[in-house]
């Protein structure tokens, strides 16, 4: 696998995130939700905004964006363009991974300066990201092998949203949500960061089991898609698999 | 067919299909794994432009230092900032060729190279496949269009379900006076028989073994042979241009140069049909017309 490739396509992604409408709505919408509240719920504080919009961009970005880039390639044709050009796959997706991670956290970072919050916890709370949306990256790669086109990668990426994002968002008021929510790798977010909003505190049991959750939900979905994708590949002739 | 199609492209550095879609799969099996293809499976970034999709895959090849090259090659210069979305089919025709011409490959494939794009277009991809005759590399195209297949410089043969037939030997005739004087030419459209003047015939053409007579525009379907059509019509001021096309020569208005060897001729209301003059063909009509 060359670097520099990932890098150049790395680049390109970056540069299409912002300027495909698709995919920068899905971006942009955490970050404006979070604008949003921020503006007018004074009441509840800013780490609940914070929780909530990151729970949402944690959800989104590597379940949705993810496989959406990848449709977007497929739809366009250009993903054989790329093939032709040796990119090969592990190239291709790695590339695609990357760019999801660094949008995760330049959106991430966008919310903390927006809710101002303590700015102590802002490394951590990168860290924090960092491992949920790379526990997230292969659910959304499973999603890209399943989709044939963005509409449909679209509706496969709803379900697991919903499910990353609301369980853990209602875990603050529900206590079944909260039983259900220690099972998603999105609760690390609520059990370090607002469970602990005084002062954000990595090592606590609860929280080294949600990062133990991260990782067992990272190992579970890289062997799903290790298995879909030697059965269905990203959808191109043998000629460009590798 | 196959054993047949890979000794055909063994030999030439240019040669040049008459096929249908289905016959890609075919040529492209018998082409290196890395070689340059420009067919209508992969298609371009539409948001950039053409400077940064070709340093987008000079990026990707590692081969930043052909740039130049394949800009020049294809003269790329003057829309070099444009959008490729906005680009005119025969400018991505270029751009995909130039993005192609950055792999620096031994072998290139190119199906439908001249259709459907403007006469500028037309004259600049010619002129680099003309080139390949200096260099150290194949190029294989194929094309839907008899008369674009036969404007290509090389080597032509067509791909039917019987074999692959060369369209460039030249059949030799003899003059039969046994073959009666016929004033007027039959041909048939809808079921419908036709008799046309021979001055009111503007072209004739052979593809895929039936012939063509065009008249204002319109196809019929002419149940002669060309050489037999070519003896009727040669003193009306028809000349045999090409193995394929029998043309009346009052109704040609221009001879278009493409390359040293590539020639074509427009007729009066053909604006976007160019009849392929051979390379035989061409000293014959100079000497004639004194060009």
């Amino acid at each position: 696998m060359k670097i520099k490739k990932v890098y150049t396509l790395m680049k390109k992604d970056i540069i299409t995130c912002f300027t495909d409408k698709n995919i920068l709505i899905m971006i942009a919408m955490p970050v404006l939700f979070c604008i949003f509240y921020t503006m007018i719920m004074t009441v509840t504080g800013s780490g609940y905004i914070l929780m909530l919009c990151s729970l949402f961009n944690l959800s989104i970005t590597p379940v949705c964006i993810l496989p959406a880039l990848i449709a977007d390639e497929k739809d366009k044709g250009t993903l054989i363009t790329l093939y032709r050009a040796g990119v090969r796959n592990r190239e291709f997706i790695c590339a695609k991974m990357g760019t999801v991670i660094i949008i995760t956290l330049v959106m991430a970072g966008g919310m903390f300066w927006t809710t101002r919050a303590d700015t102590q916890s802002f490394f951590l709370y990168l860290i924090l990201n960092l491992i949920v949306s790379a526990a997230l990256l292969p659910a959304g790669a499973i999603v890209a092998v399943l989709a044939k086109d963005q509409i449909s990668a679209n509706v496969y990426s709803t379900l697991p949203v919903l499910i990353f994002m609301t369980c853990p968002a209602l875990s603050v008021e529900a206590d079944v949500c909260k039983q259900f929510s220690k099972i998603l790798p999105t609760n690390v977010i609520v059990e370090i960061l607002f469970r602990n909003e005084k002062e954000a505190v990595l090592f606590t049991r609860d929280g080294l089991i949600s990062i133990l959750v991260c990782f067992l939900w990272f190992v579970l979905e890289a062997l799903i898609f290790l298995y879909l994708y030697k059965r269905k590949g990203i959808g191109l002739d043998h000629r460009a698999q590798s | 067919m196959d054993d047949q199609l890979a000794n055909i492209m063994n030999q030439g550095k240019l040669i040049h299909f008459e096929g249908t879609q289905k016959d890609v799969t075919r040529i492209l099996e018998c082409l290196e794994q890395d070689a340059a293809i420009v067919d209508n499976q992969g298609d371009m970034y539409e948001r950039m432009t053409v400077k940064k999709y070709l340093e987008f895959f000079a990026k990707l090849l590692d081969h930043r230092s052909f740039m130049d090259s394949a800009i020049d090659q294809m003269h790329l210069t003057d829309f070099l900032d444009k959008k490729i979305g906005k680009c005119t089919k025969g400018q991505r025709k270029r751009v995909e060729i130039a993005r192609e011409i950055l792999k620096n490959e031994k072998e290139y494939f190119l199906l439908n190279p001249l259709g459907d794009i403007d006469a500028d277009s037309r004259k600049i991809i010619l002129g680099w496949m003309d080139s390949f005759h200096e260099k150290d590399a194949r190029l294989i195209t194929l094309s839907q269009s008899h008369q674009y297949t036969c404007l290509c410089p090389g080597e032509h043969y067509e791909m039917t379900d019987q074999g692959i037939e060369c369209i460039d030997k030249e059949r030799t005739t003899e003059w039969n006076p046994d073959i009666p004087f016929i004033n007027k030419i039959s041909a048939t459209y809808n079921e419908k028989i036709f008799l046309f003047n021979p001055e009111d015939i503007d072209y004739a053409e052979a593809s895929e073994g039936k012939v063509y007579i065009y008249v204002h525009n319109e196809k019929y379907s002419c149940s002669f042979k060309m050489d037999d059509l070519e003896k009727k019509l040669s003193r009306f001021g028809f000349y045999r241009c090409h193995r394929s096309y029998l043309v009346n020569m009052q109704k040609v208005v221009e001879i278009i140069k493409w390359t040293r060897n590539s020639y074509s001729m427009k007729l009066v209301k053909y604006e976007n049909t160019d009849i392929p003059l051979s390379k035989a063909k061409i000293q014959e009509l100079r000497n004639m017309y004194q060009w």
